[in-house]
C-alpha cells in the first residue's frame, strides 16, 4: 500500500516542484490568477454595500416625513461607531489612508475583520442619512480581502502589495462600473508606483470586478447625460472653475481636519459624539434634504441640467454639504469622502455656471450639466491630488468622452493649484506628517528598510586609554585604519576615538612617545547611536556633527561602527534591488 | 541545489538580516519550505548578476581573516608543512618526487598533483633563489588545501638545481598556498630570512625542528618591525 502511494506521489511531487520552481522565477501567472478571484470578491463586497444602502434608504424613506426624522442619522452614526469601536475594536477613519499605511509600512498586511467592518459601519452611517461615501469603505474591504488571500497563499510583501492593489481596483471598478478608474486610482493613490508587474494583475482585478457588477447589477452608467457642444469659451472658462474647485477642496480638507481635531477634545463617549454629529446632519437635512446620504440622486439631476435654482441657494447648498460631511465624518461617523466630493464638485460646477452666465450673459455657454461634470472632476483631482483618477473616473461614470479636453485641463489645473496651497493630499497628509508614507524606490523607503543592524561593521582595532603613544604608533604602523576606538581595559566601556589624522604633530615628535598616553589624545564626547535607532535619525546626527562614522553602543559597550562608506555601498545595493524589476 | 539563508548571505557577502528582509519583501527569489526560506543557486546567481551583486557560493574561510595576523605566520605554515631530513636524489625530478611524498596534503592524489605542478614550475625557470636554497611552489594556488604549508626538506647531498648563482641546493622550502595573496606574503618573508648569510649558515648546520622554528620566529619579528603591514 505504502509503495503504491509512493509511486503515485512521485510524479505529483515533480509537478509541484516544477510549479514552485516556475513561480519562483516568474510569479506573474500566479498573481494574475489570484487577482482574478480577488477582483471578483471585492466586486461582490462593493455590490453588497451598494445594495444594502439602497435597501436601507428604501426602508427608512417612510420615516423621513416625521418631525423626529433628524434622530435617524444620529442613531445610524451612533450604531456605526459602537460597532466599529466597541464590537470590532477597529479605529475610525475612512479606509483609504489605512490601506496606504498598510501598503507602505507592513507590506499590505490588513486584518480579516477589515473586510466587512467598514462595509457594515458605513452602511449604517450613510443609509441613515449621514453625508459620506461608500467608496473608501469598499476600497478597505477589497484591500483586506486581497491581503488575506495573499496571506493564505504565503505571498511575500511585494506580491501582497500588488494583490492589495487588486482588491482596491476591483472594488472601485465594481462600485462605479469603471475599470479604468479602478486601475488608475489604485496605481496613483494606493500604490504610488507604475510598474509592469503591478499593472497586469490590477487590470485583471479591475476587469473582473466590473464584470461582477455588470452581471449582477446590469451595465449601467451611473450618471447618464445629454450631448454637450463645447466651444472655446467654455474651455477657457475652465481655468476659473479649476480655481474655484481648488478653493472648495481646500475648504473641505481644512474643515474635515479642524472638525476632527476639535471633536477629539470633547470629553464624551465616541458613540455619543457620532450621535451628536448625526443629529446635526439630520437637522440640516430637514431644511436641505440634498445634503444627506451619498447624494448621487442630486448629481443625476444636476448633470441632466434639471437642477434649476438661484446662485445664492447653490452657494448655501455647497457650504451646507461641506458642513454635513464634516459633521458626519469629523464627529465619528463612518464613510469616505469620494461621494461627497463628487456631490460638492457638481454643485460647485453648477455654481460656477450661474456665476459666468451672470457675468457674461452674451456668451452662449454650454449647459449647466457639463459644468457640474467638470466640477466633479476638479474637486476629486484637487482633494486627492490625483489628476488621472479625476479624468478617468468622470469619463467612465458619465460615459462622456466628448468632454475629455476641458476635463483634462480642469483636473490638471485643480490638482496643481491645490498642491501649491496644500502640498499633501487629504489621504496622505497625516501619513506624511507622521513620516509613514514610504513610496517604493524613494530615499525614505530605502533608509527605513535598512536597519543599523544590517550596516554596522567591526572592521576596526580597539586601543586602551592607558596605552603609551609609543605603543599606539606601533599599532598605527601595523594597521591601516583612520580611526581607533578607545576601550577601558577593565570595564570594557567605550571611552572615545583616536583619529591619527588629527594628532599628526604628536605622531612625528618622538620625544612625546613616552610622555603622552592615548587618553590624552583621544576625542571624547563623540555622538553615539544604538542599534534600535532609525537610520534616518542617525544619519542626520552624523551630518549635524560632520562625522563620517559613528560608534554604535549598547550599555556603554561598543558593538560596532556605522560608516558612511559602508552605508553608501549598502544604500546602492538596496536601491538597485528595490527598483529593478 | 537548495541553499539556506546563511549560505546566500555569505555568498552575497551581506548580513543574514538583509537577505531575510529581501526574501520577506520579495526582492530576492525564494521559496518557503517548512517555514524556512530556501533558495535555488542557479536562480540566485542570475538574479545577482542582474542586480550587480557579487555572488560566490564557495565558503572562503581564509577570506575572512586579514593576512597579517598570527595565523599566517611563517612559523605556523612551517609547522603545518613538517620537516624532512635526508631527502635523497640526484636530479630535480627525483628530489621533488621524494619530497612530495612527505608533504602533508589531503590525499595521495594531491601529492602527485603537487609533484606535477612543481615540475611544471621548475621547467619554466628554476626556483633556486641562490645561496643553496630553493623554494619550489606551484604556479597557481591550490584551493584544495585549507591552510598554507611550507615543507622544509634538507637534502642528503647538495644537488645542482640550476639556481641563479649556480650553487648546489641543500635545502628546499616547498610552499603551497590556497590563495595568491598568502603565497606572496609567505614568499616575501622567506626571501627576507634567506637574505641573511648568518641564517644560511645556520640552515647548513641542519638544525632540529624546534631550534629552526625559534630562529625563524626571531627573524619574522624583525621583519614585522621593519615592514609594518
Amino acid at each position: 500500500m505504502s509503495k503504491h502511494n509512493l509511486k503515485r506521489q512521485t510524479p505529483l511531487k515533480h509537478i509541484c516542484a516544477f510549479i514552485s520552481h516556475f513561480f519562483q522565477q516568474d510569479d506573474r501567472l500566479l498573481l494574475i490568477t489570484i487577482a482574478l478571484f480577488v477582483g471578483i470578491f471585492s466586486g461582490i463586497a462593493a455590490l453588497v454595500l451598494n445594495n444594502a444602502l439602497l435597501a436601507l434608504d428604501h426602508l427608512l424613506h417612510g420615516f423621513r416625513i416625521y418631525w423626529w426624522a433628524f434622530v435617524i442619522p444620529a442613531c445610524g452614526a451612533a450604531l456605526s461607531s459602537l460597532f466599529l469601536n466597541k464590537i470590532l475594536k477597529e479605529g475610525a477613519g475612512h479606509g483609504v489612508p489605512e490601506v496606504i499605511y498598510a501598503v507602505s509600512r507592513y507590506g499590505g498586511l490588513l486584518r480579516m475583520r477589515s473586510a466587512f467592518s467598514r462595509i457594515i459601519s458605513s452602511c449604517l452611517t450613510i443609509g441613515s442619512g449621514g453625508s459620506a461615501g461608500p467608496e473608501a469603505p469598499v476600497v478597505m474591504s477589497g484591500a483586506s480581502i486581497g491581503s488575506n488571500i495573499a496571506k493564505y497563499f504565503g505571498l511575500n510583501d511585494r506580491q501582497r502589495v500588488t494583490i492589495v492593489g487588486c482588491g482596491s481596483a476591483g472594488a472601485i471598478a465594481s462600485i462605479f462600473n469603471a475599470p479604468i478608474a479602478g486601475i488608475v486610482f489604485t496605481i496613483e493613490v494606493i500604490l504610488g508606483e507604475w510598474s509592469a508587474i503591478n499593472i497586469v494583475p490590477i487590470a485583471v482585478a479591475a476587469v473582473s470586478g466590473t464584470e461582477v457588477s455588470r452581471l449582477l447589477n446590469g451595465n449601467q452608467i451611473p450618471f447618464q447625460h445629454r450631448q454637450f457642444s463645447i466651444d472655446l469659451p467654455d474651455i477657457i472658462s475652465c481655468i476659473g472653475l479649476a480655481l474655484l474647485c481648488c478653493i472648495v477642496s481646500i475648504i473641505l480638507t481644512k474643515g474635515l481636519r479642524s472638525m476632527h481635531r476639535m471633536v477629539h477634545h470633547i470629553p464624551l463617549p465616541i458613540w455619543f459624539r457620532a450621535a451628536i454629529g448625526g443629529c446635526l446632519v439630520g437637522l440640516l437635512g430637514m431644511f436641505l434634504p440634498d445634503v444627506m446620504g451619498e447624494g448621487y440622486h442630486s448629481i443625476r439631476y444636476m448633470i441632466e441640467g434639471q437642477y434649476s435654482t438661484s446662485l445664492l441657494f447653490i452657494v448655501i447648498l455647497v457650504l451646507a454639504k461641506i458642513l454635513a460631511t464634516t459633521l458626519t465624518l469629523g464627529w465619528g461617523g463612518s464613510g469616505g469622502i469620494f461621494a461627497p466630493c463628487l456631490v460638492i464638485g457638481s454643485m460647485t460646477g453648477l455654481m460656477y455656471h450661474h456665476l459666468i452666465t451672470l457675468l457674461c450673459p452674451q456668451i452662449n455657454w454650454v449647459n449647466a450639466g457639463c459644468f457640474s461634470l467638470l466640477g466633479m472632476s476638479g474637486l476629486i483631482s484637487g482633494m486627492l491630488q490625483a489628476p488621472l483618477t479625476g479624468i478617468f473616473l468622470i469619463v467612465e461614470i458619465t460615459g462622456g468622452y466628448e468632454v475629455i479636453v476641458p476635463l483634462i485641463l480642469i483636473s490638471v489645473l485643480s490638482s496643481t493649484l491645490s498642491q501649491f496651497i496644500e502640498p499633501a493630499s487629504f489621504y496622505l497628509k497625516e501619513l506624511i506628517e507622521q513620516g509613514q508614507l514610504l513610496r517604493p524606490g524613494t530615499d525614505k523607503r530605502v533608509l527605513s528598510d535598512l536597519t543599523l543592524k544590517e550596516i554596522v561593521h567591526e572592521n576596526y582595532i580597539c586601543v586602551h586609554q592607558d596605552m603609551m603613544l609609543r605603543q599606539f604608533v606601533e599599532v598605527i604602523k601595523k594597521t591601516r585604519y583612520y580611526f581607533y576606538p578607545v576601550i577601558d581595559k577593565k570595564s570594557g566601556r567605550f571611552e572615545g576615538i583616536v583619529y591619527p589624522l588629527e594628532i599628526r604633530p604628536y605622531l612625528f615628535s618622538s620625544q612625546l612617545y613616552d610622555a603622552v598616553i592615548v587618553a590624552q589624545i583621544m576625542k571624547t564626547n563623540i555622538p553615539t547611536s544604538t542599534l534600535s535607532e532609525d537610520l534616518n535619525v542617525v544619519l542626520k546626527r552624523m551630518d549635524r556633527h560632520q562625522l563620517s562614522e559613528i560608534p554604535v553602543l549598547s550599555n556603554n559597550r561598543l558593538l560596532g561602527i556605522i560608516s558612511k562608506e559602508t552605508l553608501l555601498n549598502r544604500y546602492r545595493q538596496e536601491l538597485i534591488v528595490q527598483t529593478s524589476q | 541545489m537548495p541553499l539556506s539563508i546563511r549560505d546566500i548571505a555569505s555568498a552575497l557577502k551581506l548580513p543574514i538580516t538583509t537577505v531575510e528582509r529581501w526574501a520577506r519583501q520579495g526582492h530576492i527569489p525564494s521559496t518557503v519550505r517548512k517555514n524556512v526560506y530556501v533558495f535555488d543557486e542557479r536562480i540566485i546567481e542570475k538574479w545577482a548578476q542582474k542586480h550587480q551583486l557579487s555572488f560566490s557560493p564557495q565558503k572562503q574561510m581564509i577570506d575572512e581573516s586579514p593576512i597579517n595576523d598570527d595565523s599566517h605566520s611563517l612559523v605556523r605554515a612551517m609547522k603545518e608543512g613538517s620537516f624532512i631530513y635526508g631527502i635523497t636524489g640526484q636530479t630535480i625530478d627525483e628530489i621533488l618526487s621524494n619530497a612530495c611524498q612527505h608533504v602533508p596534503m589531503p590525499s595521495q592524489t594531491d601529492q602527485k598533483a603537487l609533484y606535477q605542478l612543481l615540475l611544471e614550475r621548475e621547467q619554466l625557470t628554476s626556483t633556486g633563489i641562490g645561496k643553496g636554497v630553493a623554494i619550489p611552489h606551484p604556479r597557481t594556488p591550490m584551493e584544495r588545501i585549507p591552510s598554507p604549508l611550507i615543507t622544509t626538506c634538507f637534502l642528503n647531498t647538495p644537488v645542482d638545481y640550476k639556481a641563479i648563482d649556480d650553487q648546489p641546493v641543500f635545502v628546499l622550502f616547498i610552499l603551497v598556498c590556497p590563495k595568491i595573496e598568502i603565497h606572496l606574503h609567505h614568499l616575501s618573508r622567506l626571501a627576507y630570512c634567506i637574505r641573511d648569510d648568518q641564517f644560511i649558515n645556520f640552515l647548513r648546520s641542519k638544525p632540529d625542528e624546534s631550534t629552526l622554528l625559534a630562529r625563524v620566529k626571531n627573524v619574522e619579528t624583525q621583519f614585522e618591525k621593519t615592514n609594518p603591514a
